[in-house]
């Protein structure tokens, strides 16, 4: 029963692999109707429900719903559904994992290919493996870390918001899945999980902006992949942020523009935006866009800001505001 | 290749291809790179080659003789394979490109902008060795072993890591290293903060940035060289006499004693002597970018004809010597070449120039080396 409540909440744990390997999952009512559940809340709600457990029957339906979401999941396909179950997915790890002893984490964490050792009360972690699932947050940037002879030192807490960081990364490698021959009754179940996913969307706020002709290429480019879903990069979304609360859109309706992202968390996107605004960040140039890898084309400006038919007004605007403004600096929060 | 070959062009191919016919290619994991050639317009004119063996590039290198010849810092299933994504990455070596350029020296107004000279060289050496011993080294843990140092063959250091645990590192983990190295995203406000009425600060045995500030502060307060740090002497002057306390507050983060009244220019000048200076955004890039093509080390630089050479003891190398492969010495008759404009510079035990509207013989590594730049013809 204790094994089997940890391949419960860790179903992407090695003890989980061989349990279903072993033991093998049962597609059936009960199963697939949670595994629905668990994809329609991950991708609609951003969050997968912590489990209500009762019977060992509850317990082995759970581990069968993680399967058959995955599978639900690669039916449906796309980089956004993909990320966006993975988010959920990492912060369902996450909620657990901050409630375990230190030896537990530290055993998903070597299962994850993350060494880590002890120093004291401090945790050990090898500076590569942090590297390759650092949260993105100011706080976790390496230049902002105690790091010494290769060995990060994780303060209690941080090493499960690390791990929850690489399950992500994790499941966004493994789906979608492969196999193609997935069992009827879960490829009958993903018409059900898409009608619930419209009930919901429809529910959702929309994006009020659409990508207007005035703006930059690079610019409608963004908006197109935020609308396609894909977890834009934070420079992205600063660069987006910003050119938009320059041309005069609300930071009300720039919080809404973010909601279609996998990761969108309403609180986070309105404190981002707001700082952004109340920062007044200057428009990165052309130039910067460039090095950040967006820039799409050579369109005949050297700022965003410049480009379209309200040229003149965004320019003014931004050189009047620029005065006073501080200076674009990389900031990792965005 | 050049359809149409100028007298100089030939000259130098023909020298180059010599070169290439003496000596053996150790390219490691050669199968596995993507190479680019260039020439007297580009230095990556083409792209997308591959080589089973050391013994097939060198036999290209003897006939197709390139200018310019780079290597992918990855590695690829199918290295030949366009469009990008159909090479297969399979992961990379994490290279730095460090270059006088970027450091912006004062002995380019002597000797502008194209040529190089022993402060140029020494400069970016120092740089390099910063990298090595107080970054790669002692915060991220890799062994010299581990890493592979070669002169770029202009007036640069490249330092190629290539231990595994790197190999698999995505953009945005490279573009951590970098902003590591260079001090990027300190969170200011977190290394220095109130705790009530106290001012707590970093110790002297911190790892990370936290600890070399605590230490940097520590070593200047003691050689009494604080005006280094950007802090005014009236201030100083306070440390100093307050000395031991300062030093053992720092020993244990406890900074009440130390008030620093423009912490702007503390932040400036503590962090531009800390980092590694790796040139501005776009120089930044050659590290994130894990497709990179890079010099092959120990390869012919087309615009000096020096070497790429790989050294083992960066503080005892001398570029503008060992990188030579040309005779230097007068073991060959020399080449008769008329120099348009050339600053002094020098090559091996010997300075050269400055030159204007000059013809004389030169040993040949010198006739080369300025007909690369572009400075000279053969007369």
């Amino acid at each position: 029963m204790v094994e089997l409540e940890f391949i419960a909440k860790y179903p992407f744990s090695k003890e989980a692999r061989e349990f279903v390997e072993e033991k093998g999952v049962k597609i059936d009512f009960d199963s697939i109707e949670k595994g629905v559940t668990r994809a329609v809340k991950a991708l609609g709600d951003g969050e997968v429900p912590k489990p209500a457990i009762v019977a060992e029957k509850d317990l082995r339906n759970e581990v069968a719903s993680y399967a058959v979401a995955r599978m639900i999941v690669s039916i449906l396909g796309g980089k956004y559904l993909v990320n966006k179950y993975a988010v959920a997915e990492s912060k369902r790890a996450h909620a657990f994992l901050k409630t375990e002893k230190k030896e537990v984490v530290k055993g998903i964490a070597q299962q994850l290919g993350i060494k880590t050792a002890e120093e004291g009360n401090a945790l050990l972690m090898n500076a590569f493996d942090y590297l390759r699932s650092t949260p993105r947050d100011v706080s976790y940037k390496l230049v902002n870390r105690d790091v010494s002879a290769g060995l990060v030192r994780l303060k209690e807490g941080e090493l499960a918001r690390v791990i929850s960081e690489a399950v992500r990364k994790r499941i966004e490698t493994e789906l979608p899945l492969k196999a193609k021959n997935f069992p009827p009754e879960v490829v009958k179940a993903v018409e059900e999980v898409k009608e619930k996913l419209k009930e919901k969307m429809s529910a959702a706020p929309q994006a009020r902006i659409v990508a207007s002709e005035d703006y930059a290429p690079c610019i409608k480019k963004l908006l197109e992949d935020l609308k396609a879903s894909e977890n834009l990069p934070h420079t992205a979304r600063f660069c987006l942020a910003v050119y938009l609360l320059n041309v005069t859109v609300k930071a009300e309706d720039v919080i809404k523009i973010f909601a279609s992202a996998p990761d969108y968390n309403e609180q986070t996107t309105r404190y981002q935006v707001e700082y952004a605004k109340n920062k007044g960040y200057k428009m990165p140039g052309c130039a910067m866009m460039d090095l950040y890898g967006l820039c799409t084309q050579k369109c005949g400006v050297k700022n965003p800001l410049s480009y379209g038919k309200k040229r003149e007004r965004f320019v003014k605007q931004n050189e009047s505001e620029n005065a006073k403004e501080k200076k674009f600096e990389w900031d990792d929060r965005y | 290749m050049q359809l149409v070959a100028s007298n100089e062009q030939e000259f130098v191919l023909k020298k180059f291809s010599e070169h290439y016919s003496r000596s053996a290619q150790s390219v490691r994991k050669i199968s596995e790179r993507e190479f680019g050639f260039g020439g007297w317009d580009k230095k990556i004119e083409s792209r997308h080659a591959s080589f089973m063996n050391n013994d097939e590039l060198k036999s290209y290198l003897v006939r197709n003789t390139p200018l310019y010849i780079s290597y992918s810092v990855a590695f690829y299933e199918f290295p030949e394979a366009r469009p990008m994504e159909k090479k297969n990455w399979k992961g990379a070596e994490l290279v730095f490109d460090l270059d006088a350029d970027h450091l912006q020296l004062a002995c380019i107004a002597k000797h502008g902008k194209g040529w190089v000279c022993d402060e140029c060289i020494n400069a970016v050496k120092s740089e390099t060795m910063k990298l090595i011993e107080e970054f790669l080294v002692p915060d991220f843990g890799l062994k010299k072993e581990e890493m592979s140092i070669n002169f770029s063959g202009n007036r640069g250091f490249h330092v190629h890591v290539s231990s595994d645990e790197v190999s698999g590192l995505d953009g945005y983990a490279r573009r951590e290293v970098v902003d590591y190295i260079m001090g990027t995203g300190l969170d200011e406000a977190g290394v220095f903060y109130k705790e009530g009425t106290r001012m707590r600060g970093p110790k002297l045995g911190e790892g990370g940035w936290r600890g070399k500030i605590a230490r940097t502060f520590a070593e200047k307060l003691e050689e009494q060289k604080l005006n280094e740090l950007g802090i005014h002497t009236r201030t100083i002057n306070r440390f100093y006499e307050k000395k031991k306390e300062v030093a053992e507050g720092l020993a244990n983060g406890n900074w009440d004693v130390i008030h620093l009244p423009k912490p702007e220019e503390f932040w400036r000048e503590i962090s531009a002597k800390l980092k590694v200076n790796l040139g501005d955004q776009i120089d930044q890039m050659v590290t994130p970018d894990a497709t990179k093509l890079i010099r092959v080390p120990d390869s012919l630089h087309g615009e000096t004809g020096l070497a790429a050479r790989k050294t083992s003891n960066l503080e005892k190398f001398d570029a503008l010597k060992d990188a030579a492969v040309f005779d230097l010495n007068g073991k060959t008759n020399g080449v008769r070449v008329k120099v348009m404009k050339a600053p002094a510079f020098r090559l091996g035990e010997q300075t050269f120039g400055p030159y204007e509207n000059y013809t004389l013989t030169l040993p040949e590594a010198a006739a080369i080396y300025l007909i690369c730049k572009k400075a000279a013809v053969l007369a």
